[in-house]
């Protein structure tokens, strides 16, 4: 990740942080019913996937985590480029 | 140096967090000094010129001031002269209004001095902007004769060799809106003018000594000149005003804004050209001036007739009289605009639609805000009654949590399948999700904007002698420290879920926190804050005490937890998580699955990446051992 690259994801993931450390504690239950959580999720996802892809999954991750949807260990999907390089380790 | 780069950005980040959220709840004060052009115009004020100038000079000597006086009990008294046949002085006839002094002079709007008021019209003359000096002038000092025509309508005449001019004024006394028709008739050759603008001007005065960066209330409570653009408006403080006058083109409307006044001018011809704003001083007052130009009409030869509409709101910033003076216009002059909901302005609307029905209901604004706030609590009670039951369920396995973390400190995919694996074995799981919790924020955020922003709340007591005042912070400083109490109180009967730094923030930061800002908070909103910590104060003493749904779910738990704990002491480990997934056999593949095929493949990368990029708890990782194992289960209660 160049700098600036990095700055990118801090601004990106800024909202979530400031969730997770300021609001998040003020409901003192979790709420999430997916693991890993929807902000865990966003800051995997961004990290994993880049900006773009990463906002999108993250948004389409937060809509289905309602108390209709099942819920359960979901992590972010691997894109077909990294799971290949993975495999290749 | 690598761990330092990333907790600046995690800083920066979070600041600019803060910065969007605080945003959200508190607009940026538009306090905008924008010169658009020809601001630098100076302002031919009186000055004489040398280009030949009509003034429209008076037959007689100047008489003596007649005025008119229109009252409307329990709403206001309207005052107007005969100099300049103007609205001098406009008093909200209401007892709420004589306490405070930022309004000044105890509820006068308007102010009768002389030389000021509202709707003086004078001509003048732009050229791209720039004012030039007019050649013709209507001097303020002008007899005009005035007549009521009817409880709400009165008319001024000047009539004299170079024009005849009349004046309407109708008033809405129930929407504080006054409108007034002016109509010319020049009756001068035309060569001796060129092109005119109507100017209509109105004056606002603003206590030179008065504080006008804030202080202490997080509104100073002062008159700011303001104009109103179709999305914005913009607000000039007198000292700035003072330092540079401002010209604004397409205006809605201009005029002046207090937090919870507005004296506000709107044209109703579209485009109308500009607004010229200035202030000076007179003594120890501040006076603002705004003037109303109209585009400008070229003088046909023979007479030329001029007819140009203002509607004013002098009057509190309450919904319903603003949008009751918009009724009473016949076009639409923006009025409400100055009622800032913020970003929520569809939840707030309706939230305050319901205050005003409580208000109606019980006669006192206090009460009202609390049956508001037992409404919104009742209808969110559901919710909250199954995730209070979660929460207590998770407490209660909070022991195995623990047996869990230290297993799989090192992987951190697996122990979130574990962790999964041992919820739906309990058949635990956070009952609403992040969406709907995230849904409720705008509520409790537009509510928050409501109580410190609605005018109606301005000087209206919650007990008198104790709270007059539900925009200002309680004076004795009763209601922050039972607040305080009480958040207190309410944060130790709830279960106990997170590890122990985030359960010290829970008990003592959060009513620390919300306790200190109280004491700045408007008096309504810590009302508010204050019936919904002992509403959920009640709500958890009754689930304690008679959920039988929670109670014999803790029991259970704890059961199962004594059990799991005897069973881990042995070393069997695997052979739990083996009887999870058989017990849920349609959850069990991809719960299983997933750790031993997708885990292996992404560990070694997500170790290097995702998990040292995390970014407080990573430097403590990597420095200490005792870190890991307490890092896990911080992050996972915080994340959700």
């Amino acid at each position: 990740m160049t700098s600036i690259h990095r700055l990118l994801v801090a601004i990106v993931l800024s909202p979530v942080m400031f969730y997770r450390h300021v609001l998040s504690p003020m409901k003192r239950a979790p709420s999430c019913r997916y693991l890993p959580t929807c902000s865990e999720y966003a800051v995997d996802a961004v990290k994993q996937r880049g900006i773009l892809v990463g906002i999108a999954l993250a948004c389409w991750r937060i809509l289905r985590c309602h108390p209709f949807a099942r819920g359960g260990y979901e992590p972010v999907p691997p894109s077909r480029r990294c799971t290949h390089r993975a495999e290749q380790h | 140096m690598e761990m330092q780069g990333k907790r600046l950005l995690l800083a920066v980040g979070l600041a600019l967090a803060v910065m969007l959220v605080w945003n959200m709840v508190f607009p940026p004060a538009k306090d905008e000094t924008k010169k658009t052009a020809g601001s630098g115009s100076q302002v031919v004020a009186t000055a004489p010129a040398t280009a030949p100038v009509i003034v429209v000079t008076p037959e007689a000597p100047r008489g003596t001031e007649q005025k008119l006086v229109l009252e409307y009990p329990g709403k206001l008294i309207a005052t107007f002269s005969s100099y300049g046949g103007a609205l001098v002085s406009w008093q909200l006839d209401s007892k709420k209004y004589l306490k405070d002094d930022s309004t000044q002079k105890r509820g006068e709007l308007l102010p009768a001095r002389p030389g000021t008021g509202a709707f003086y019209v004078d001509f003048t003359s732009t050229e791209n902007g720039v004012r030039k000096q007019p050649t013709m002038r209507f001097p303020s000092e002008l007899d005009w004769v005035g007549t009521k025509v009817s409880e709400t309508e009165v008319r001024y005449v000047l009539d004299t060799p170079v024009v005849h001019a009349e004046k309407i004024f109708t008033i809405v006394p129930d929407a504080y809106a006054v409108k007034m028709t002016v109509t010319i008739d020049v009756k001068v050759p035309a060569n001796t003018l060129t092109q005119q603008s109507l100017a209509v001007s109105a004056f606002a005065y603003q206590d030179i000594k008065a504080d006008m960066d804030g202080g202490q209330q997080i509104e100073a409570r002062i008159w700011n000149s303001a104009t109103f653009r179709g999305e914005e408006i913009f607000h000039t403080n007198w000292k700035d005003l003072a330092k540079a006058p401002r010209w604004e083109p397409d205006i809605i409307w201009a005029g002046y804004e207090h937090p919870y006044m507005l004296q506000a001018y709107s044209p109703r011809r579209e485009g109308v050209e500009a607004v010229e704003k200035y202030s000076y001083a007179i003594g120890a007052d501040g006076v603002m001036r705004t003037d109303i130009v109209f585009p400008a009409q070229k003088f046909e030869p023979g007479t030329t007739k001029i007819k140009e509409e203002v509607v004013a709101y002098l009057g509190p910033k309450s919904y319903k009289s603003l949008e009751a003076a918009e009724a009473s216009a016949e076009f639409s002059p923006g009025f409400t605009a100055t009622v800032d909901f913020g970003w929520f302005g569809v939840i707030g609307k309706p939230l305050l639609w319901l205050l005003l029905k409580f208000y109606a209901f019980v006669g006192n604004w206090g009460i009202a805000i609390m049956l508001l706030t037992f409404l919104v609590k009742a209808a969110t009670m559901y919710w909250t009654t199954k995730s209070m039951r979660s929460m207590k369920a998770m407490a209660a396995l909070a022991p195995q949590m623990k047996v869990l973390q230290e297993k799989y400190k090192e992987d951190r995919q697996r122990l979130q399948a574990e962790t999964m694996a041992l919820y739906k074995q309990h058949k635990v799981n956070p009952i609403a999700g992040c969406l709907p919790i995230l849904m409720q924020m705008p509520i409790w955020i537009a509510l928050y904007r409501m109580l410190s922003s609605a005018g109606e709340l301005y000087q209206e007591p919650f007990i008198s002698g104790w709270i007059d005042d539900l925009t200002t912070p309680d004076p004795f400083y009763i209601l922050p420290i039972i607040l305080l109490v009480t958040m207190f109180v309410q944060a130790r009967m709830t279960p106990v879920t997170g590890d122990s730094r985030q359960q010290k923030f829970l008990q003592y930061g959060m009513p620390l926190m919300f306790g200190v800002m109280a004491f700045f908070f408007p008096s309504g909103l810590t009302l508010y804050i204050f019936t919904n910590t002992v509403l959920s104060a009640l709500h958890s003493i009754w689930m304690n005490k008679y959920d039988k749904k929670s109670l014999a779910m803790v029991a259970q738990m704890k059961a199962n937890a004594e059990a799991a704990a005897a069973a881990a002491a042995k070393p069997v480990g695997k052979g739990g998580a083996a009887g999870k997934s058989g017990a849920s056999a349609k959850n069990g593949k991809p719960v299983a699955a997933k750790p031993v095929i997708d885990v292996d493949a992404t560990a070694a990368r997500d170790s290097g990446d995702a998990d040292d990029d995390d970014v407080p708890e990573a430097t403590a990782g990597g420095s200490s051992s005792s870190g890991p194992p307490r890092q896990r289960p911080r992050r996972k209660k915080r994340r959700r």
